[in-house]
């Protein structure tokens, strides 16, 4: 049976590096989504996505509610992705390479031509209504945690998502006739 | 039924309809073409999706997670009420990339030295102390004899029973000899009741599995049950032992007796004998637990330890504090074999024997199955007082409605399967449920009486039930104890012999031949589980 967010939380606040592992394996993919919409670039929000999960571990203490960590940390993460816009205003740069401490691995993303267009799609989605198919997708389909992140009702996010569905769908239409 | 519209084909794509309306749709777009070809595509729309978020986002997630890990700072993050007093000061990675990417890069090389050095002078620190502790424990392990003084005050901050003490210290001596396998305890203890000393009355001498308690010289009670649960002094040297792991905190050092120590801090499931917590069991054996040990730096040994233990019994209606301190530690001093002789046959008596059940599978599954039996049967006692008392307008007695909220009725096994804590909801529950048999028929009261007489009566009446109710409630909580202790001790001898045992509590409903209630490692790799419905199997893997 699978632990919940929150008895993992709890084992990390006592020590426990694995439960932390655990908690960035179910919640980096949500977290770099949301810093993707933030940098529009998949290398920075990766990295960006790193910084929020170091945040997080040095302030496990001030977590109030464990079983609410989902949003705790998308609070981080949205925080974060504040402080690299202030950034990137101040240094009229779009993107900042990491120290070398930080180093990022990862590899141009491979994607299909039909995921590519799907992704464009995407970006023309209301903030919104992308971030409540994010959170949907990428926390296990389950639809309390995705809404509890996001900060909707029930009835609301049912509403976002499916409306959010709905638009993809068009937007999809609209570009092959285009095409 | 009309077409629905493409937001619901999306919805029921993404499984988020009530299973009647989804089964429903499902069935109409079996009969109609346009539905079903608009449901195939929501569908399709709905795994491109699922397939897109993952793979846009993965990001080579596992060298990512593997980076984060090695970044994460050494030092465990301190629990919130722990922060105040010794908050980390130097700041973590993500903090130190922060500041480094808003600053140029010669900024960035310039702030990396100083920071490195920090990280690396840390880590050489954080190893010293890890190997220092590890010396103390393997030197106790070697030790032969130990003797100390203690004194032990048991406080009930919350839900103090009329007349019962609370803030009194008892104290005395802790003798122990060693031969390799395991300890004789003999504990000489005077209790001061309200600053009046009353010296050598309590002799309490355990002998491996047999426990012999004097009082006043003689013995007064026999323990040859306590196989599975080390006597509580023995206990606390064992989850010292237990503790492979660093202690949680570095106190420093002060001046201790006149000699000078250095403190450690070790708090939670670690002092539960290993067991980690899980998320049917998040305090397998009393999570609240705060033990510090206080080492002398010339010997490498204990001088002094500091236990503080909280139990907050069912609802919060009760919490007791138990501080306990070990001072004047004394290690492989000759101690008087003679001492630890059991008591003779004379001497024994008749005293009876208390038996416990046998601390197994079968007495765990037994003990599940009464409290399932006694949440029944309270219930149905609870329900009557409340309706009493709703019918009479009123609400229930505060004292009433803390005892009600005590025995934790929950129409599911145990949330936690400490000792303390079980054993107090058992005693309350089976208290409750005994009032079916005691609580007498209401007689109705002659007419031919005065008033005083007819009050004379229902006074008399109602006392007689109230003693009655107490006596057979006391007598049904002492009879389930055992039982309790029987599951506690269970898993705490599964957490004992390494068989990383996991307890999944209140979140498995009771008769589901599905769920997993408690498992178990086995010697050959494989594990030995309960489920839901108290049925015992061995299974290959657990996942």
């Amino acid at each position: 049976m699978k632990e919940t967010d929150g008895a993992l939380a709890k084992a990390a606040r006592r020590g426990d590096r694995s439960a932390f592992a655990e908690l960035y394996d179910r919640r980096a993919r949500l977290i770099r989504a949301i810093c993707f919409n933030t940098t529009d670039d998949l290398h920075s929000a990766a990295d960006l996505t790193q910084e929020v999960f170091l945040r997080a571990y040095s302030k496990l203490d001030s977590l109030r509610d464990p079983e609410r960590f989902s949003a705790w940390l998308t609070g981080i993460a949205r925080q974060v992705c504040r402080e690299w816009i202030r950034g990137r205003l101040r240094d009229r740069q779009l993107a900042r390479p990491l120290p070398k401490e930080v180093e990022p691995v990862t590899r141009q993303h491979e994607a299909s031509p039909h995921l590519e267009t799907l992704q464009k799609d995407l970006a023309k989605l209301p903030e919104r209504e992308r971030l409540c198919l994010q959170a949907f997708y990428l926390q296990d389909l389950d639809a309390e945690q995705a809404r509890s992140v996001v900060g909707l009702s029930k009835s609301t996010f049912y509403r976002v998502l499916a409306k959010a569905r709905e638009r993809l769908a068009t937007i999809h239409r609209r570009e092959e006739v285009k095409s | 039924m009309t077409c629905p519209d493409a937001k619901t084909w999306n919805l029921l794509s993404m499984n988020l309809l009530d299973e009647a309306l989804a089964r429903s749709l499902r069935q109409h777009a079996l009969e109609c073409q346009r539905c079903h070809a608009a449901w195939q595509e929501a569908s399709r729309r709905h795994t491109e999706l699922l397939e897109t978020f993952s793979k846009t986002f993965d990001c080579d997630h596992d060298q990512r997670r593997d980076q984060l890990m090695a970044l994460l700072p050494v030092s465990v993050p301190l629990c919130k009420e722990e922060s105040d007093a010794s908050r980390r000061w130097w700041p973590n990675k993500g903090e130190i990339a922060m500041t480094l990417r808003r600053h140029k890069t010669g900024w960035a090389a310039a702030a990396l030295v100083p920071v490195v050095c920090c990280v690396l002078l840390l880590l050489l620190l954080t190893t010293g102390e890890k190997l220092a502790f590890a010396d103390v424990l393997e030197k106790i392990r070697q030790a032969k004899t130990m003797t100390c003084d203690f004194v032990t005050t048991v406080t009930v901050e919350k839900g103090l029973l009329p007349g019962e003490p609370t803030g009194e210290p008892m104290q005395g001596t802790i003798s122990m000899l060693f031969d390799g396998e395991k300890y004789s305890t003999l504990i000489e203890g005077e209790k001061s009741v309200k600053g009046k000393a009353t010296k050598g009355k309590i002799r309490f001498l355990m002998l491996g599995d047999r426990g012999y308690v004097w009082v006043d010289g003689k013995v007064r009670f026999i323990d040859a049950s306590l196989s599975g649960i080390p006597p509580a002094t023995e206990n606390w040297l064992n989850r010292l032992l237990e503790v492979r792991e660093s202690p949680d905190r570095n106190l420093g050092e002060k001046e201790i007796n006149g000699r000078r120590a250095a403190g450690f801090e070790i708090v939670g499931w670690k002092l539960g004998l290993g067991a980690r917590p899980t998320e049917g069991n998040p305090t397998p054996n009393d999570s609240d637990i705060r033990l510090r040990v206080w080492v002398d730096l010339e010997q490498n040994l204990p001088i002094r330890l500091e236990i503080k233990q909280k139990q907050v019994m069912p609802r919060q209606s009760r919490v007791v504090t138990i501080d306990q301190q070990w001072d004047n530690i004394k290690w492989n001093v000759p101690l008087d074999p003679a001492r630890f002789q059991p008591p003779s046959q004379e001497e024994l008596g008749e005293e009876p024997t208390m038996k416990l059940p046998a601390i197994d599978e079968a007495a765990f599954v037994d003990g599940m199955r009464i409290w399932l039996k006694l949440e029944k049967k309270a219930k149905v006692q609870i329900d009557k007082f409340k309706k009493k008392a709703k019918d009479r307008g009123g609400e229930l007695p505060r004292g009433m409605a803390q005892v009600f909220e005590g025995a934790a009725i929950n129409g599911g096994y145990p949330e936690r399967l400490d000792a303390s804590w079980l054993t107090n909801v058992f005693s309350i529950r089976a208290a409750l449920a005994s009032l079916e048999k005691t609580v007498p028929e209401q007689k109705p009261v002659p007419e031919n009486l005065s008033k005083e007489e007819r009050q004379e009566l229902i006074r008399s009446r109602g006392e007689e039930a109230a003693k009655a109710s107490a006596k057979a409630g006391v007598k049904a909580a002492t009879e389930v104890s055992p039982k309790a202790t029987a599951i506690a001790a269970f898993y705490q001898k599964l957490a004992n012999e390494k068989r990383e045992p996991r307890y999944f509590g209140a979140t498995v409903t009771p008769g589901d031949a599905e769920a997993i209630l408690l498992q178990w490692k086995l010697d050959d790799g494989r594990y030995r589980v309960i489920r839901g419905d108290l049925k015992a199997e061995t299974v290959d893997s657990v996942d």
